[in-house]
C-alpha cells in the first residue's frame, strides 16, 4: 500500500485519540474526588467516632504536616524528580526550632526570629540539594536521600541526644487553638496551599515548572531557563519541609529527629493518589489536597477501626502502588502512536 | 644445667612481665552506644563510681563510643585489647545483639574478662565462653507490670476502669516483655477493660496521632498504659490539646529526664527508671572481681551469670526519692556484694 495512503487516516485517528485522551484525562483528575467522598461515606458507615466535629478536627490536624510536604513535593514531581530530604531535614528544623524558642535545654530564646531561621534552614538546604542535582548532574532521588541522611546526623548532634521540650507559649497556644473550630496548624497550612496555589496557577515559574515537566527539551529550545527553575523548585520544597518541621515541632513539643520520621511517604502518597503522576508535567496542587485528606482520612480511619499500624502501612503501600500503576498505564498510552 | 636455666629465665621473665603489669594501670573500659545518651552516660558515671572504690591510680576508665555503628564497635575494643593486652575489664552494651559473638571471640583470645548488658542473640551466652562473666538486663516484664499496677490503682476506683494500651514496636524484645507483663496485671485485675491496643513504634509523633484519634472515638478513658516514655509524652501532648491531662492517667518506662519532670507535674503516672548506674557499676564490678580471681566464671551460679536488674518505679510517691538519689547525686553501691543487683535468674534453655 502506497504510504501516502495513510496520512488522512492518521490525523482522525490522532484526533480521534486526543478526544479520547481528555475524555480519559477529565475522569481520572475527577477520580480521586469520588474516592474522597467514598471513603468519607464508607467510614462514616463503619467506623465509630468517624463522622463527629471533634474527630473532623483530628483529621484537620492531623492533615496538617502531610498536606504542607506535599505542597513542595508537587512541584517537584511536577518536574518529574522527587525530594525525599524530608525525614532529615523536617526533624533538623524541628529540633533546631525548639532549642532556639524558650526551652528546657538552652538559653537562647529567640521567639519569632527561631522559626524564621528555622524555615530558612529548610530553604537553604533546598537550594543546596537543587543545585547538586542541576550541576553536579545526579538524580534528585539521591541527592534528596543523602540530604536527609546528613540532616538527621545533624539533628541527633544539635541536642546531644537528648531532645529540649519547648517552653515556648505561642507554640503551646499554637497547638491547642482554633479559629473557626479549625486547629490554627491548619490554618498554616492552608496559607502554605494558598500561596503554593498562586505559584502554580498565576505565576511564569509554574507556567515553567508544568513545561518541563511536560517536555524538557522543548521547554528549553523555548529559552525557558531550565536550571534557574528546577534549583527554584528544590528551594520551594525545602521551604516546605521547613514549616513542616516548625509545624511537627510544635504538635509534639519537643524538638527530635523523630519530627520528619515517617513524613514523605505519606506527602509522596499524597501527591500521586491526587492525580500528579511520578512522570510529572500534569496535576498539581489541588490535586494534593484532595490526596493528602485521602492519605490522612484512611490512617484515621483504620486507626478508629482498630486495625494495627502495621496493616496500615501495608495499605499505604498498596494504595501508592496502584495509584502509581495506574498513571504508568496512562503515560503508556500517550506514548504509544 | 641448661633445663634449669632455661627455666629460670622463663622465671625470670614472668616475674619480670608480673611486676611491669603491676605497674601498669588497669583500664575499665565502658563501650557504649554515643556519649550523647543519657542512659549510657549512666553506665559510665556507675563505673566510675565503682573506680573510686579501688585503691587510688592503679586504674582508669575509658569509654568507647560506637555511635551507632556495629563494625566501629568491635574495633575499637579490638584495638584496645590489642594495646593494653591482659589489663583491661570490659562493660558493653552491644549495639545490635549480633555483635556480641565478634567481642566474645576477641575477648576469649585476649584472656580479657567482661559483662554485657542487654542485646544478646538467641543461644549466645556466657556458659559458653571462659571469659564472659555475665550477662544482664532490665527485667521487661516487671517493668510492664509495675506500671500497670500503679497506673490501674491510681484510677478513682482503685483496680477498675477502660485503659488504651500503647505498644512501642512489635516483635522487639522491649516491647514484647512489657506487654508480657502487662497481660499478667490484667489476669490479675478484672475490673480492667482494654478498648484498644495500637503499635506506636517508639515514636513520640505516632503516639500522638493515635491517641488523638482514640479521643475522637472513646470518650471515657481512664488511662493509657504507654511502653516508652518518648511515646507516653507525646500521649501526653495530645491529652493536654484537648485539656485532659492530668485527667488521664498514662505511663511511661525508661525513666528520661522529660518524663521525670513529668511524673512531678502530674501528667504521668509513673515511669520506671533503668539505673544504668547499678548496670554498669556491677557490670564492671563483676568482671574486676574475675580480673583479681576472686570470682571465677567456670564456678558461678547460673543466676550469677545470666540475671535480670530492677529498675527504679518513678511515680508522686517516690519522686523526691528518686530526685535525691539520681538525680542530685550519682548512687553509690556496695559492690563487695555481688549478688545485689540480681532481680531474678534469666531463663536459658
Amino acid at each position: 500500500m502506497d504510504k501516502h495512503g495513510y496520512s488522512s487516516p492518521i490525523a482522525e485517528e490522532f484526533a480521534q485519540e486526543m478526544v479520547r485522551r481528555n475524555k480519559v484525562d477529565r475522569i481520572v483528575a475527577m477520580a480521586p474526588v469520588g474516592i474522597l467522598l467514598f471513603l468519607v461515606a464508607l467510614l462514616s458507615i463503619v467506623a465509630d467516632g468517624f463522622f463527629t466535629g471533634y474527630n473532623i478536627q483530628t483529621i484537620l490536624g492531623q492533615l496538617s504536616i502531610p498536606l504542607v510536604m506535599s505542597m513542595g513535593l508537587t512541584f517537584v514531581i511536577l518536574l518529574a524528580g522527587t525530594d525525599l530530604s524530608g525525614e532529615g531535614l523536617g526533624g533538623f528544623v524541628g529540633s533546631i526550632v525548639i532549642l532556639m524558642v524558650l526551652n528546657t535545654k538552652t538559653d537562647l530564646d529567640m521567639g519569632l526570629w527561631a522559626i524564621l531561621i528555622a524555615v530558612a534552614a529548610g530553604l537553604v538546604v533546598g537550594i543546596i540539594s537543587g543545585v547538586i542535582h542541576v550541576y553536579g548532574k545526579m538524580p534528585s532521588f539521591i541527592v534528596t536521600y543523602a540530604m536527609s541522611s546528613i540532616m538527621a546526623g545533624f539533628a541527633v548532634l544539635s541536642y546531644r541526644g537528648q531532645p529540649a521540650m519547648s517552653k515556648y507559649e505561642f507554640f503551646i497556644t499554637l497547638s491547642r487553638g482554633r479559629f473557626l473550630g479549625i486547629p490554627s496548624l491548619t490554618w498554616i497550612a492552608l496559607a502554605i496551599f494558598a500561596i503554593s496555589y498562586v505559584l502554580q496557577e498565576r505565576t511564569r515559574f509554574g507556567e515553567y515548572v508544568f513545561a518541563i515537566g511536560d517536555n524538557e527539551r522543548v521547554a528549553k529550545n523555548t529559552g525557558i531557563n531550565i536550571n534557574r527553575i528546577k534549583i527554584l523548585v528544590f528551594a520551594w520544597s525545602g521551604l516546605c519541609i521547613g514549616v513542616a518541621g516548625v509545624l511537627g515541632a510544635i504538635r509534639i513539643g519537643r524538638g527530635e529527629v523523630v519530627i520528619g520520621k515517617d513524613t514523605v511517604f505519606p506527602a509522596i502518597t499524597a501527591v500521586v493518589v491526587g492525580g500528579t503522576p511520578l512522570t510529572g508535567g500534569r496535576g498539581g496542587v489541588v490535586h494534593s489536597l484532595v490526596g493528602a485528606l485521602i492519605v490522612t482520612i484512611i490512617y484515621n480511619g483504620l486507626i478508629l477501626l482498630g486495625v494495627s499500624t502495621y496493616i496500615q502501612a501495608a495499605i499505604q503501600g498498596v494504595i501508592i502502588i496502584t495509584a502509581v500503576a495506574l498513571s504508568v498505564k496512562r503515560g503508556r498510552k500517550v506514548v504509544t502512536k | 644445667m641448661k633445663k634449669l636455666f632455661s627455666a629460670l629465665l622463663v622465671a625470670a621473665f614472668a616475674a619480670t612481665m608480673v611486676i611491669a603489669a603491676a605497674g601498669e594501670k588497669l583500664t575499665i573500659a565502658v563501650s557504649i552506644r554515643s556519649m550523647s545518651s543519657e542512659y549510657h552516660m549512666q553506665y559510665v558515671a556507675g563505673a566510675e563510681a565503682f573506680l573510686k572504690t579501688l585503691p587510688p591510680g592503679t586504674a582508669e576508665v575509658q569509654v568507647l563510643p560506637c555511635e551507632s555503628n556495629d563494625d566501629k564497635q568491635i574495633n575499637d575494643i579490638k584495638a584496645l585489647l590489642a594495646s593494653r593486652g591482659k589489663n583491661v575489664i570490659l562493660f558493653v552494651d552491644p549495639n545490635n545483639a549480633p555483635n556480641i559473638t565478634a567481642i566474645a571471640e576477641a575477648c576469649e583470645d585476649a584472656g580479657v574478662y567482661w559483662c554485657s548488658a542487654w542485646n544478646t542473640p538467641e543461644g549466645i551466652t556466657p556458659f559458653l565462653y571462659e571469659y564472659w562473666v555475665h550477662h544482664q538486663s532490665c527485667d521487661g516484664v516487671k517493668q510492664g507490670y509495675d506500671i500497670a499496677v500503679n497506673l490501674f490503682n491510681s484510677f478513682k476506683t482503685p483496680g477498675k476502669g477502660k485503659i488504651l494500651v500503647m505498644q512501642g514496636m512489635l516483635a522487639n524484645t522491649a516491647n514484647t516483655t512489657r506487654m508480657e507483663g502487662l497481660d499478667q496485671a490484667l489476669k490479675e485485675y478484672p475490673g480492667i477493660e482494654v478498648l484498644d491496643s495500637q503499635a506506636g513504634d517508639w515514636d513520640t509523633k505516632k503516639a500522638l496521632n493515635i491517641m488523638e484519634t482514640w479521643l475522637a472515638r472513646y470518650n471515657d478513658i481512664d488511662g493509657v498504659w504507654c511502653a516508652s516514655d518518648g511515646m507516653a509524652l507525646g500521649i501526653v501532648q495530645a491529652l493536654k490539646a484537648k485539656g485532659l491531662e492530668k485527667k488521664v492517667g498514662v505511663t511511661g518506662v525508661d525513666g528520661v529526664m522529660d518524663a521525670i519532670e513529668a511524673v512531678g507535674t502530674g501528667d504521668l503516672v509513673c515511669t520506671i527508671a533503668n539505673n544504668g548506674w547499678m548496670q554498669g557499676g556491677y557490670g564492671v564490678a563483676y568482671a574486676y572481681a574475675a580480673y583479681t580471681g576472686k570470682i571465677s566464671p567456670a564456678t558461678m551460679t547460673p543466676r550469677e551469670r545470666m540475671f535480670y536488674t530492677n529498675g527504679f518505679l518513678v511515680n508522686a510517691e517516690t519522686l523526691p526519692q528518686y530526685r535525691k538519689d539520681f538525680i542530685e547525686s550519682v548512687p553509690v553501691y556496695d559492690y563487695n556484694n555481688l549478688d545485689f543487683p540480681i532481680a531474678r535468674p534469666m531463663e536459658v534453655e
